[in-house]
């Protein structure tokens, strides 16, 4: 087949500069539309899928199975679960990976501000709390003293405060005492960086729960059989003592749960991203219509010359592509510019929105598709006149 | 200008394909822009609520199942001078966290309810109904939509299991996303002290003076029992739960002006080809005595009508979509309506009107000053 020199479709594009820009520019929001929708999507799912470890499971109460955050156990199963599950765990040296943590989701007020933000602070018993939250480390300051709090590197996006009102030095306040910021930590991906984390006995004073805490998070040895130490859990909580009320369950099931609960706002957000490619295929198919309108004559005149419809009907493929193309690198380098890694407040902790690998896919196949839809009916149009008549055509 | 409108018309008709998408390509975008400029109405509609109401929560907390208060606090509240009168409300919702499928149960005492609702409307049940049984629950309009619940079904939701006695409309805001139950249902079955109720909602004698009874009551309840309590007017109680939402709400709202910012593209890129293609049409208008401005208002009112035509669809479109599945975004128990009201409905067809403006100034400005000859060649 005899093809069109690929330049001729490519200087066509710039016949007629300022139509060509406009469908450019609106193809480019469009696509910049969504890879911010995308990126909302994959960073709550990524979140959720990062703060589960798969080799940690959870200790606790049978009926705060959905929110953890109201769990209350009594803080006696720590020693039970490091005898009854020791040849299960994963150990250094001596220790066992297991780790109490006493969570509360309270209301926090930073410097003079009087209205206190909403957060989660986990009290945590920090000889242990690094053997099992593998993805958590110290990145400034000290770990917390006591009257100190460690932040996570979300939490100014969390409370909504600048970096330097959190800074390590500065003073917060949580249940109406002040706490003193002595570090901050990194876990990336996960809900913990929104998180505040002090000593677990520091936070039973405050909370006024000596004896409680929420959850016993133990790490199982990764060789072990999957099924039966979740069997040995199971057989615990319900047979050996059913009298502490409690349940197991593997953290990544857990945020896996937690999940559905956002599946109608993950629908409703792949349905916003449907509805802008339909108004985005609407824009770059108005644009090829035009180029095609107005070039009958031209088309009929290369057919008459022997050039196939199918080499021009590739021309113009080619032509909306390179515009579509054009269009969606321009936002895709926008989006990662002003998007990636924006924190979002949310409940219970925040995100950042991620601009990652597949948001780029999905934005550019719809980018690169918009432009191939673009150009299918018009090309159609194209050559659905006889070549004399569209010889004559005005 | 009106007596044009035929020569209009049929300039929009005579580029069918290029017409219809564009209006279609403004119908989706301007539906998008509403459905999210509508979270934000439901948001301001409950910061800009009248304020007659106290919310006692306990100190520090925010989500309803942390707040944990006695219920023999109402006593102590009920004595502070400007409190007419207190219900003690267990709240219990099946997610915590923001969704858009929440159930929020309000356990309240089902003789004090009748008393401090006067604006409930039941379209089916009625008081007596939920009074009769102890398992009978009040269902909002909107979330028995949502959900499908009709008088004398059964169902279970976060572990509490229920019998519609009614289904009820009310104008308050937020309150059609409530169920009702009875508080012992879903407090503890102990004796009356053993009970705990998330909230506690106060009506005052004289709204005016809520600052000074809210702090009254606290200190009150700091001086008596050993877990504080933290005494809000009801609006101030709503924004501090919706605070963790207004990010993105936020960032919806930006998506909202960058499809404005599309449909202005699309209908601008739709003019200037109209434009573009009639080069020799319009210099035989003014050949014929039609002057630059007629020629500019003419193309404007080309765009205009395009634009406004995808707006009324993508009004219609939202309106109609929010009437036939109502939606709330909801979390720590308080609900954001989706609201498609008369206000949002005026902005939109404003909205496109101005979007249709703005898109074709400039290339109806450039046809209304062309070159007559040149533009005859």
């Amino acid at each position: 087949m005899r093809l069109l020199p690929w330049d001729y479709g490519v200087r066509n594009l710039g016949r007629r500069p300022v139509r060509t820009a406009l469908t450019a520019l609106g193809l480019g929001l469009v696509v910049f539309l969504l890879l911010v929708v995308v990126g909302f999507v994959r960073g709550m799912e990524l979140s959720l899928q990062q703060s589960g470890d798969p080799e940690v499971v959870l200790l606790h109460n049978a009926n705060s199975a959905e929110n953890l955050e109201n769990s209350s156990i009594s803080d006696e199963v720590t020693a039970l679960a490091r005898t009854e599950f020791a040849t299960h765990l994963v150990r250094y040296g001596e220790t066992a990976a297991v780790s109490p943590e006493l969570t509360i989701a309270g209301r926090i007020s930073v410097g003079d501000r009087t209205e206190g933000t909403t957060a989660v602070f986990r009290g945590v018993d920090l000889d242990r709390v690094f053997l099992v939250r593998r993805q958590v480390s110290l990145v400034d300051g000290n770990l917390p003293g006591p009257g100190e709090v460690l932040i996570g590197r979300l939490v100014p996006a969390k409370l909504g405060v600048t970096a330097s009102e959190v800074a390590v030095g500065q003073s917060i306040t949580i249940e109406g005492k002040p706490w003193r910021v002595s570090g901050r930590f990194a876990a990336p991906g996960t809900l913990l960086e929104a998180e505040m984390w002090c000593r677990v006995d520091d936070l039973k004073t405050t909370m006024k729960r000596p004896n409680d805490v929420s959850v016993v998070a133990m790490r199982f040895d990764p060789a072990g059989d999957k099924a039966k130490q979740m069997g040995y859990v199971d057989y615990f909580c319900r047979n050996r003592r059913p009298d502490l009320e409690l349940m197991g369950s593997r953290e990544s099931d857990y945020y896996a749960s937690l999940q559905k609960h956002y599946a109608p706002m993950r629908a409703l957000a792949w349905l916003l991203v449907g509805l802008v490619s339909i108004a985005g295929a609407c824009g770059a198919a108005n644009t090829m219509y035009a180029a095609v309108a107005g070039r009958v004559r031209e088309f009929a005149a290369l057919q008459a010359v022997g050039f196939p419809r199918r080499a021009i009907a590739l021309s113009l493929f080619q032509e909306s592509v390179v515009l579509a193309a054009g269009a969606t690198l321009a936002a895709a380098a926008l989006a990662l510019l002003l998007a990636q890694g924006v924190a979002i407040r949310f409940t219970m902790g925040a995100f950042s929105l991620q601009i990652d690998r597949t948001a780029l896919l999905v934005g550019c196949a719809a980018g690169v598709g918009l432009g191939v839809f673009g150009a299918i009916p018009p090309a159609v149009r194209a050559f659905r006149m006889p070549i004399p008549d569209a010889l004559k055509a005005t | 200008m009106l007596k044009f409108l035929p020569y209009v018309r049929k300039n929009i008709l005579g580029h069918r394909v290029r017409s219809a998408m564009t209006v279609a390509g403004t119908a989706v975008l301007l539906f998008l822009f509403l459905f999210v400029t509508s979270v934000q109405n439901g948001l301001d509609r409950i910061l800009d609520a009248r304020d007659d109401k106290l919310i006692v929560f306990q100190a520090y907390r925010f989500c309803p199942s942390s707040s944990q208060l006695p219920v023999f606090y109402a006593d102590t509240i009920q004595a502070v001078p400007g409190v007419k009168a207190v219900l003690p409300v267990k709240v219990v919702v099946n997610n915590c966290r923001a969704s858009l499928d929440t159930v929020v149960f309000h356990g309240v005492d089902p003789k004090l309810l009748p008393a401090v609702r006067p604006n409930v409307r039941f379209l089916s049940g009625d008081w007596s109904a939920f009074q009769s049984r102890t398992d009978a629950a009040l269902v909002g309009r909107r979330i028995a939509e949502r959900r499908g619940l009709q008088p004398g079904q059964s169902f279970t939701i976060a572990g509490i299991t229920v019998q519609v006695a009614g289904v009820f409309a009310s104008d308050a805001i937020g309150e059609e996303n409530v169920i009702y139950t009875h508080l012992t249902l879903i407090g503890n079955p102990g004796s009356h002290h053993d009970f705990h109720a998330t909230l506690f909602e106060v009506q005052l004698d004289d709204p005016q003076h809520a600052t000074d009874v809210a702090a009254a009551i606290d200190a009150k309840i700091r001086e008596k029992y050993e877990v504080p309590t933290e005494t809000k007017p009801q609006k101030a109680h709503y924004a501090g739960a919706l605070a963790d939402l207004l990010d993105l709400i936020g960032m919806t709202r930006w998506l909202g002006f960058v499809c404005v910012g599309v449909v202005v593209v699309l209908v601008a890129n739709s003019v200037v080809m109209s434009a573009q293609d009639r080069v020799k049409e319009h210099a035989v208008l003014q050949t014929l005595g039609f002057s630059g401005p007629r020629v500019f208002s003419l193309m404007l009112a080309e765009s205009c009508l395009i634009s406004l035509a995808g707006g009324l669809l993508g009004t219609a479109a939202c309106v109609g979509f929010l009437e036939w599945r109502p939606m709330s975004l909801s979390t720590e128990g308080v609900s954001i309506d989706f609201v498609a009201s008369g206000t949002l409905v005026v902005a939109g067809l404003v909205l496109s009107l101005v979007v249709g403006f703005v898109a074709g100034a400039v290339p109806a400005w450039q046809a209304g000053r062309a070159e007559i000859v040149s533009s005859l060649r």
